[in-house]
């Protein structure tokens, strides 16, 4: 899947929100892409985009491209849109207790993505879903698919959005916050299943969190995003040895290290701009601890680093050319 | 569940021998002497005194209570004076005709309200919502009797579509044979197509007139709470499950949306049952309404206070009946 240039924008009473601002993705199949960002980054933005899920009306999604399968996703109108959403483009949300459907069977809510999409009848689909089921590692998935989301906990709910949204087998998976909700225990099962899972089915993964570890754990390659950009973007080793932008640099020193070697976390100093208000020059410049005068009027373009590797940062921008 | 029902009945009988003494407190103080009513005003005052006496309503206030109690507990709601019948019977024949009425003005409410409601909240701030925003305002703000007397005005006596606002059939058809005392359903029983026909067009015009409060006011309800839902996280799984945006709506949303909608129904339910006395009067629909409203003006004791208690624990099963429909829809609703 490639995303070229995914420009999202909300009206809002203050004006018009850009919550997303040129993003280019690319994901190859079989592989995990990490998105990390603040709160407000615009992270969950974009994977609502790329899926059309946001509502109609409020927003405008717009892009050179979103290529999925070698067609352009975003040019197809919505019946057809249908075909692909829960069928080769599925998607997990954050919070597992409020997204399925408190007065359906559990069954019958994956059942219905596979008697949409690929036809099936009734008691066919309900074989199938049992099977699902057994596949996240369900105990008892016979009687589990009968019960309602309510009997379930918050790491089960999470393992049925799972199997919900494996049932068609995508090929591509957003999960956005997949194990934010959940304890830590919980978490690193759940990482572990989407991981086995995307082994055995060869399903490219989105991971959309703001949790460094996960991404270490889980991905091949990681896009770090500030204010509705990529500041940075790189191989998942490449970025921890030898991040480049200042924002970067600042995240991975705010994780706890084990060796002791520091006595406090770090932390960046503001918060997100407002996006009624994003700064003219680099949009990190009022955070950045290593700022220097041209920051505030010059826009900094992504550079390329080589090996894949790419940073937003004047910095990086004069030592490429 | 069994246990539950049970339970709730049992909760319910201070609450009913409450309802008991007020009506029965209420119709002593309000003015009028029925033994007057029943005498005529000429009668001589040693007639009207031996009424008095042999009614009991020279007792003191608590025997008479005490005597009322013990009469209904032999299940007996006591005698209209004003008819010449038992107040049970006055209601058997009475009530069919209500009841009927109101399911009638509920299937209609229910038929136009959701389906308004949804369309306003997906819709929202579109021109049609806003039409039927302004209409719910306009349908809770209409006086019944106003709106019964336009439709009257333009079906009957302008258009002639409806037959003469007179009662729940026309004077020369017979009603349908008596197995529940719902004409509609009765003749739909017995195969009587021409009292179906009668009573469908005798019932319309009331039932609309007695439905449009309830439509306004269900179908903010419906808007209102769809509005809530659709932002929901399970509506977003919905869709991103890739399913049409008619079962988004109308399975995953509209049936979580339905259940604050539930309350408001039974509410409507359990008011219009009471009697609508202002539509029955209108169309002279010889219901439960009307023969309370001839009661009052009689200053006849029994059927104001049978009726006040029958309609009591209607209110009171409807209740009941709308917290066990809610176990129905939703499956975190469990009693026990």
């Amino acid at each position: 899947m490639k995303v070229l240039d995914l420009k999202t924008e909300f009206q809002t009473p203050a004006g018009v929100v850009r919550a997303v601002d040129g993003i280019n993705l690319t994901l190859y199949p079989g592989e995990t892409l990490g998105i990390v960002g603040e709160s407000g980054c615009g992270k969950s933005v974009t994977s609502l985009s790329i899926m059309g899920l946001l509502p109609k009306g409020q927003s405008r999604v717009s892009a050179q491209e979103i290529k999925f399968d070698g067609k352009n996703v975003l040019a197809m109108p919505e019946s057809q849109m249908r075909q692909i959403r829960g069928n080769q483009m599925a998607m997990i949300f954050q919070e597992p207790m409020t997204s399925l459907n408190p007065v359906f069977k559990i069954g019958n809510q994956i059942a219905e993505a596979l008697q949409f999409h690929l036809k099936m009848k009734k008691t066919e689909a309900w074989k199938k879903v049992v099977e699902l089921l057994r596949l996240v590692g369900i105990p008892r998935p016979e009687a589990i698919a009968k019960e309602y989301p309510h009997e379930l906990s918050g790491g089960m709910r999470q393992r049925v959005m799972i199997a919900m949204a494996m049932a068609c087998n995508p090929s591509v998976l957003i999960a956005d916050e997949p194990t934010t909700a959940l304890d830590v225990t919980i978490q690193a099962q759940i990482l572990n299943l989407m991981r086995k899972l995307q082994a055995e089915k060869g399903t490219a993964i989105l991971l959309i969190t703001h949790d460094l570890g996960v991404v270490a754990e889980m991905c091949k390659g990681v896009v770090v995003m500030y204010a509705g950009q990529i500041v940075e973007e790189a191989e998942v080793k490449e970025l921890f040895n030898n991040p480049k932008h200042p924002y970067t640099k600042g995240l991975l020193a705010s994780l706890p290290r084990l060796d002791g070697s520091q006595d406090r976390l770090e932390s960046i100093p503001g918060q997100v701009p407002n996006p009624l208000n994003i700064p003219k020059g680099c949009r990190f410049a009022p955070r950045c601890a290593i700022k220097m005068d041209r920051c505030d009027q010059l826009k900094p373009e992504l550079a390329d680093l080589g090996h894949r590797h790419y940073c937003r940062c004047l910095l990086c921008q004069e030592e490429d050319s | 569940m069994i246990r539950y029902v049970l339970k709730r009945l049992l909760y319910a009988i201070p609450g009913v021998l409450g309802i008991i003494l007020i009506t029965f407190i209420l119709s002593r103080v309000l003015p009028g002497d029925p033994a007057v009513m029943i005498a005529g005003e000429q009668a001589p005052p040693d007639v009207i005194e031996n009424i008095r006496i042999s009614m009991g309503l020279k007792d003191p206030l608590y025997l008479q209570f005490f005597h009322y109690i013990r009469q209904l507990g032999s299940g007996n709601l006591g005698t209209a004076w004003h008819t010449g019948h038992l107040v049970a019977q006055d209601f058997a024949t009475r009530f069919p005709a209500t009841l009927e009425l109101t399911l009638v003005s509920m299937f209609i409410a229910v038929c136009f309200a959701i389906p308004v409601g949804v369309i306003s909240a997906t819709r929202k701030n579109s021109a049609v919502d806003h039409v039927s925003r302004v209409l719910s305002l306009l349908g809770a703000a209409i006086p019944i009797f106003w709106l019964g007397l336009v439709l009257i005005y333009i079906f009957y006596a302008k258009l002639g579509w409806s037959p003469a606002p007179m009662g729940r059939i026309g004077q020369d058809i017979n009603p349908p044979t008596h197995l529940t005392g719902l004409y509609i359903l009765d003749s739909l029983l017995t195969g009587d197509m021409v009292a179906l026909k009668e009573s469908i067009s005798h019932i319309i015009l009331p039932a609309i007139c007695l439905s449009t409060g309830t439509i306004a006011i269900v179908a903010r309800m419906v808007r209102s709470s769809m509005l809530e839902v659709i932002g929901l996280d399970y509506v977003r799984t919905a869709r991103a499950k890739g399913l049409p945006e008619r079962i988004v709506i109308y399975k995953h949303a509209l049936v979580n949306a339905l259940i604050p909608t539930l309350t408001i129904l039974g509410l409507q339910f359990g008011y219009l049952i009471g009697g609508a006395v202002i539509t029955e009067t209108i169309f002279s629909w010889p219901g439960v309404g009307s023969y309370i409203t001839e009661s009052i003006l009689a200053t006849d004791y029994a059927p104001i206070q049978g009726f006040t208690l029958v309609s009591a624990i209607l209110y009171m099963l409807i209740n009941l009946s709308v917290d066990l429909i809610y176990g129905l829809i939703d499956p975190r609703i469990r009693y026990e």
